[in-house]
């Protein structure tokens, strides 16, 4: 049934792009439309604006700029007042009488709030209603950075748990569960580059660097036929180009990190770069330490974002981006370390002003590597990575009342799950190597856009993707009860397995009004590789696995409903969304799973169904100096498993129904600004001890069913204030200090409850919670020149 | 691993250090029905061989665990079935005559009856084999690690190709120290299979735990693979989770039919001994 419907789906939406592709092509010759494209900036520094809005009147209506700011419009001949405008930046409108393809770049001043209401000047396109595409939170980085953070580090992943839809899967971490998935089923992406682990420090801090970024889009659902491979979301990060204007940086010193950022020209208005660091300093508190132990130890992360561009003519820009962070962890026993490396290559070009391409080279890793150095007892070296490489293409057509996307991606992944040695020569240690594991993934798509009559916007499209394990490699065969029975070895260059699907994507806007419309969306994602872990928090020994002729893709189908409401002229934007989500092959560990250095890890694999249901609601205040939003979200998400908790269905562990976040900043005067944002959800589901028994002296659990219980509710509420100082004409250099409280009535939000023996009393446990904040200030000084 | 997952969660302390705690927490569990536990061991070494059967009870009980009396108890080593004895002194055990002893590749049914229904049978049965592992034991050395105020046994063995699994435990002065899960060391010998150990590390002392003068002696066994399996998962279990590396919790395996906890298993063990020279806390 669920493949029929999907199999229709794709047809009639193959139907649809084939009937608009031959009316284009019909059309073409006689040209009755005519273009308007261009760029639209930063008057400022000359950076791209990512979905800043055109408005056409008398028409009513408009478009909405690509991630590298270009936009494109097709008008019959005539005259028309063209509005554009982005949140946080003086609307610019302009008459014009056009008779033949225009090209208009446009640079928007960001807005300087006077002390007095601030007036909304023009109307303006409503992409929320208007546009087809649903389930998508933007936020730009100048939000981002209002709302209080975990010790000052202002951080985009834990920007978006306050999202409606999305949870963090621990305290304090920057994992996080979109719509009741599994965190990997998020596509987080730098710059085009997959970052497979985007966290440092255990999780706690995400590896964006707030001054390098420029904008941040997350798709909950309904994503765009150009993503694949994740079931769950698309979180879409982009650096900043650098200022292409003057030279000019930013950055800050916090409590336990510093950032500096730098950019400039290179040739003026022609070419810039961008360069940006961060390091923590959270050992050099460890000196001060009275323990030794923690004394002895080194501990920090830090990272590098880089970026340069440049414009060789009004069709053809190139950007090359990077990114490189590493934590270290050692002492002198022991030593960790892990990092994320990614490259971009971009070449935009625009075949005409209707046809607008990008092409991408990518590369992307990530690697850990364990040790205990040479002449400590039991030395040893253990190494794992991952490696991908990625080529892809996209072309934007811009035709009247239709946009059509189409593209090709492929990817060649490397997986290198571990290596183990002995260090010295006296070793008593083998060489481990696990088998490196090969695999190419590639996509194609193509969809489009329509407007059909004045209320109805049609989005559909068709995504392929394929992906296909190669040698050279040995593989496993498993009888039913998950014991190795046999092997196969395949030779270098063997393509010995393939899987493909077919992802119908599509959606509608029905407008009510010109402020309101309903939305609906059904996507289908097919996810080919997966990460071995199953414990909530994610460390940085995630090792991810191929699909393989032991393990099937994940599928996911969703199905969502909404409803967006504008009020006074979009200062207030509303919406209410629904789905419906069901994962098939579901990928879950048996109990006690060994999911490290484990050559037969598909034996440990169970796959099953997971699905979830919710329903959210987002109030969200723009532009003014009262601005945030309020969401709320009621969901559910479950599991069926063979083998796992008797093959009952039972909730995941993200499944948290209640789910609440209000954040607020307030500009009370030019000089100074609050910031608070208050979370609440139903705790997280765990699974509790109902009996003991006794083994030798060892106190063990018998448990209750698979999440049985839940942990008491979480709820925090962080502060902040900046102060920033009046800005001197004269001087250059600005600067402002931001102080911020983390959890600030003292909740004590559990992050986890054990079940210990009572040292005093022999035969006695206890239940003993662990939290790991308390009231956590910080002060960080920030600056700009 | 366990070490490196103990180093990691050192970096959560450090960072955290300012601000976790850890409090006790009232919280209300419900009750699961109660079951027969067994614990029993069968050894290549020449003395009784014991089990232990007890109940499993509610999870705050706080009590010894409950001990089952009266029950007839027999070892089955696929010649003859040898009736163990209930020992009067301690509650729960049950003991063969000190002439048994268990032989390498040997399989051992243990047939316990008892008086009275626990759970839904009155007869659980377990079934155990003892590997078949050839490995010698040469010697130990203890050297004092003056960083962290510790002994590191270095163990000097050797260890055939096959694919075996150990288990080390340590006595002073023939007192067991590694009476609890998390204090024993289990290990697969996939890093030194086929291997001379050469002074490979397997247990920590600390040095408040041993005098000079005080013989340290160290068991290797061999164990089975599903016994290391059991005792992993002991161990996991009865130790303390943190949402960064844990598993979701899950219980314990068992090789006792019938709906029974715990487990019988058979061990080749050996064991060396050293004498502590030299004490620096006795200086």
């Amino acid at each position: 049934m669920k493949i029929n419907l999907s199999f229709y789906l794709s047809t009639l939406i193959l139907t649809l792009l084939l009937q608009t592709i031959e009316v284009k092509a019909e059309n073409t010759p006689d040209k009755r439309f005519i273009a308007i494209s261009g760029y639209i900036s930063d008057a400022s520094n000359g950076e791209m604006l990512i979905g800043s809005t055109i408005y056409v009147e008398p028409l009513g209506t408009g478009s909405v700029s690509n991630v590298y700011g270009f936009y494109s419009l097709r008008l019959d001949p005539g005259s028309y007042n063209l509005s554009y405008s982005y949140i946080g930046y003086d609307s610019y409108s302009i008459q014009i009488k056009i008779a033949k393809d225009t090209t208009i770049h446009v640079a928007l001043q960001p807005s300087k709030f006077e002390l007095k209401e601030v007036i909304v000047k023009g109307e303006r396109f409503n992409d929320l209603i208007n546009k087809a595409q649903m389930s998508v939170n933007k936020l730009d980085i100048k939000s981002i950075r209002q709302i209080p953070a975990l010790m000052g580090e202002i951080d985009v992943l834990k920007a978006i748990q306050l999202l409606p839809g999305v949870q963090a899967t621990s305290e304090g971490g920057s994992g996080f569960s979109v719509r009741g998935g599994s965190p990997d089923q998020n596509l987080v992406l730098l710059d085009e580059a997959l970052v497979y682990n985007p966290s440092h420090l255990l999780g706690f801090f995400s590896v964006f660097n707030n001054d390098a970024v420029k904008n941040l889009e997350l798709y909950k659902g309904d994503i765009p036929p150009a993503f694949g491979g994740r079931l769950s979301s698309v979180v879409d990060v982009r650096m900043n180009d650098g200022n292409v204007q003057k030279f000019s940086g930013q950055g800050g010193v916090g409590t336990i990190s510093s950032r500096l950022m730098l950019e400039g020209p290179i040739q003026n208005n022609r070419s810039s770069f961008m360069i940006a660091g961060r390091r923590t300093y959270a050992d050099i508190f460890l000196a001060l330490s009275k323990d030794e132990q923690i004394r002895n130890n080194t501990l920090f992360f830090y990272d590098f974002n880089g970026k340069a561009n440049y414009t060789i003519n009004d069709k053809n820009r190139v950007f090359l981006s990077g990114y490189f962070g590493q934590d270290v962890f050692k002492n002198d026993n022991f030593g960790i370390g892990w990092g994320n490396q990614t490259a971009t290559l971009r070449w935009n070009h625009l075949f005409s002003n209707e046809l607008f391409s990008n092409f991408s080279f990518i590369y992307s890793r990530f690697n850990y590597q364990i040790g205990v150095p040479e002449g400590q007892a039991n030395a040893f070296d253990w190494t794992a990575s991952m490696e991908d490489l990625n080529a892809k293409g996209d072309f934007t057509w811009y035709a009247s009342s239709n946009t059509i996307q189409f593209g090709f991606t492929g990817i060649r992944h490397l997986f290198m799950p571990g290596t183990a040695e002995g260090k010295g020569s006296e070793t008593p240690f083998n060489r481990v190597e696990m088998q490196k594991n090969r695999a190419f993934e590639g996509g194609i798509y193509v969809s489009n856009e329509q407007k059909i009559g004045a209320v109805l916007t049609l989005k559909y499209g068709l995504r392929f993707s394929s992906f296909s394990n190669f040698g050279e490699n040995t593989v496993y065969a498993f009888n039913e009860n998950y014991q190795k029975i046999d092997s196969t070895n395949y030779s270098k260059g063997d393509f010995y397995n393939t899987y493909s699907a077919i992802e119908p994507r599509l959606s509608l806007a029905y407008s009510l009004s010109e402020t309101s419309s309903i939305k609906a969306a059904y996507t289908r994602n097919t996810q080919y590789v997966h990460l071995a872990q199953n414990s909530t928090g994610g460390t940085p020994l995630d090792i991810w696995f191929p699909s393989s002729p032991n393990v099937k893709p994940q599928r996911g189908d969703q199905f969502s409903l909404g409803y967006f409401k504008n009020f006074t002229r979009t200062r207030l934007e509303t919406s209410l969304e629904g789905f419906y989500k069901l994962n098939h092959n579901a990928i879950d560990f048996k109990n006690h799973a060994e999911l490290l250095l484990n050559e037969l890890l598909e034996g440990e694999l169970r796959s099953g169904k997971a699905w979830s249901y919710g329903l959210e609601a987002l109030i969200r205040l723009n532009e003014g100096r009262l601005n945030g939003w309020l969401s709320y979200t009621w969901s559910r998400t479950f599991r069926e498993i063979p083998d796992i908790n008797n093959g009952i269905q039972y909730p995941a562990s993200y499944d948290r129904p209640h789910d609440i976040s209000l954040v607020l900043t307030y500009e009370l005067t030019n000089e100074l600004s609050f910031g608070a944002n208050w979370v609440y959800a139903t705790g997280s589901p765990v699974t509790f001890p109902t009996g003991r028994f006794v083994i030798g002296n060892t106190i063990a659990p018998v448990y209750s069913d698979r999440n049985a219980y839940r942990l008491p509710d979480y709820h925090r509420l962080d502060l902040s204030v900046t102060y920033s100082r009046k800005k001197n004409p004269e001087r250059k250099w600005h600067g402002e200090w931001n102080l911020s409280v983390y959890n600030a009535y003292y909740r004590k939000n559990p992050w986890v409850i054990n079940f210990v023996p009572d040292p005093n009393v022999p035969n006695a446990t206890f239940a003993e919670m662990t939290y790991l904040f308390g009231i956590v200030p910080a002060i960080t000084y920030n600056f700009k020149f | 691993m366990k070490n490196i997952q103990k180093y990691i969660l050192l970096i959560t302390v450090i960072v955290f250090s300012a601000s976790s705690c850890s409090e006790r927490y009232d919280i209300k569990l419900d009750e699961s029905f109660i079951r027969l536990v067994v614990d029993g061991i069968v050894t290549t070494d020449t003395t009784h061989q014991l089990v232990r059967i007890t109940t499993s009870t509610s999870y705050f009980s706080n009590l010894e665990p409950p001990a089952v009396l009266g029950a007839t108890l027999y070892l089955d080593n696929g010649t003859e079935k040898i009736l163990l004895k209930e020992d009067p002194k301690n509650a729960g055990y049950y003991y063969t005559p000190t002439e048994i002893y268990g032989i390498p590749g040997s399989s051992y049914e243990l047939d316990i009856n008892l008086k009275e229904k626990i759970g839904n049978s009155d007869r659980y049965v377990a079934y155990t084999q003892m590997p078949t592992t050839y490995f010698t034991m040469d010697s130990i050395v203890l050297e004092y690690q003056q960083a962290f105020d510790f002994y590191l046994i270095k163990l000097y063995a050797f260890d055939p190709p096959t694919t075996d699994f150990y288990k080390f435990d340590a006595l002073i002065n023939g007192i067991i120290l590694t009476d609890t899960a998390s204090r024993s060391l289990i290990v697969d010998d996939r890093f030194f299979n086929g291997n001379n150990t050469n002074g490979l590390g397997v247990m920590f002392l600390r040095s408040t735990e041993v005098n000079t003068g005080d013989t340290i002696t160290l068991l290797m066994s061999a164990i089975s693979s599903d016994y290391y399996d059991f005792f992993v998962e002991l161990r996991t279990e009865a130790g303390q989770g943190n949402p960064l590396f844990s598993g979701p919790p899950a219980n314990i395996r068992s090789n006792i039919l019938e709906g029974g906890l715990g487990y019988f298993a058979a061990n080749i063990t050996k064991k060396a001994s050293i004498i502590v020279p030299n004490n620096p806390k006795d200086n």
